[in-house]
């Protein structure tokens, strides 16, 4: 069969590595990137789905933070990470969701909250006194357990009961002050500070039997 | 009205002082409360633990393996050429710079 004029053509250019002009070429920086995007993209949703608590809002948000990580990454400094940088950008449209005036979410006492207050008054007698000893953490002694802690805390986050994630994301991750998540989520003050506490006495207890358990098979 | 503060009670306070100021003379209590109790000093220590390390982890998550994510963008262009890092508001956590040199 006669070759066709393409053919023909790339016969004469073999050595040449073929390209696509389209396409970055292999190496540059907005290359690497889009290489770095489906991986990039799962562990910002991990992050997006402890702060909203919604898979498809989730999806929503990194699928903004993905378009603005491409659209600016010509001013991504050179010693921030790529994971850091973008983390700062979802960060922002996360925080933006929460400001918009036109969202109003309520937040609503589930089944879990309750189970949830009720290992925290397992931890009490009743007048007051810790039932048992409170053991201290031990620290983490490398980055190896560095790492194994904050992936323990991720783990434990994900046991959070929605709305408790939510505020506790809102409070520690987007640096909101408590007024402001009242009113964000339209909840008294005093409200807030049960959510919080609850929060943190949660994690506390995840990490405690989690974290000990880690420590201990090392 | 007491000086004593139950232990359950030293846990509220505990966590909302990490939010808000508290007023005197629950610090005075708490502090004394404290000062004599090894069970609430170390909840203490635990839930200011839970901040630094969250702030770590929100801010650089899970930098584990992944050359990608951990490695710079691209060198800095002058060495004289220093940014502030863009850090979270209340990040608390020492970053810990393996980078060296």
């Amino acid at each position: 069969m006669e070759p066709t004029r393409l053919q023909a053509v790339e016969a004469f250019v073999p050595l040449k590595p073929m390209s696509n002009p389209a396409e970055p070429p292999a190496g540059s920086p907005t290359r690497e990137l889009e290489d770095a995007l489906p991986v990039l993209r799962e562990r910002l949703l991990r992050h997006a789905r402890f702060a909203v608590h919604d898979q498809a809002l989730a999806e929503d948000l990194v699928q903004e933070t993905l378009v603005a990580v491409l659209e600016r990454q010509a001013q991504r400094r050179g010693e921030a990470s790529l994971i850091t940088w973008s983390t700062a950008i979802l960060k922002n449209k996360v925080a933006d969701w929460y400001r918009s005036p036109n969202r109003r979410r309520m937040v609503q006492m589930t089944a879990d909250d309750a189970t949830l207050d009720e290992s925290i008054d397992a931890l009490y007698r009743a007048n007051g006194s810790y039932a048992e000893p409170i053991v201290a953490w031990q620290q983490p002694e490398n980055q190896t357990e560095q790492s194994q802690m904050m992936a323990v805390l991720e783990r434990c986050l994900g046991c959070l009961p929605r709305q408790t994630g939510r505020v506790f994301m809102m409070r520690e991750w987007l640096g909101f002050d408590t007024a402001e998540i009242c009113e964000r989520v339209g909840v008294s003050a005093e409200n807030c500070r049960t959510i919080l506490h609850r929060a943190r006495m949660g994690l506390r207890k995840c990490m405690q039997r989690d974290w000990l358990a880690t420590k201990a098979v090392q | 009205m007491t000086w004593m503060l139950s232990c359950r009670k030293v846990a509220e306070l505990l966590s909302h002082e990490l939010d808000e100021p508290l007023e005197l003379l629950d610090r005075l209590r708490l502090r004394m409360h404290l000062s004599m109790c090894r069970n609430c000093s170390n909840v203490g220590q635990q839930l200011s633990d839970l901040r630094a390390l969250s702030a770590k982890l929100f801010s650089d998550p899970l930098d584990d393996a992944d050359a990608p994510f951990s490695s710079p963008a691209r060198p800095p262009e002058a060495p004289d050429h220093q940014h502030e890092r863009g850090q979270p508001d209340h990040a608390q956590g020492k970053r810990e710079d393996s980078s060296g040199a």
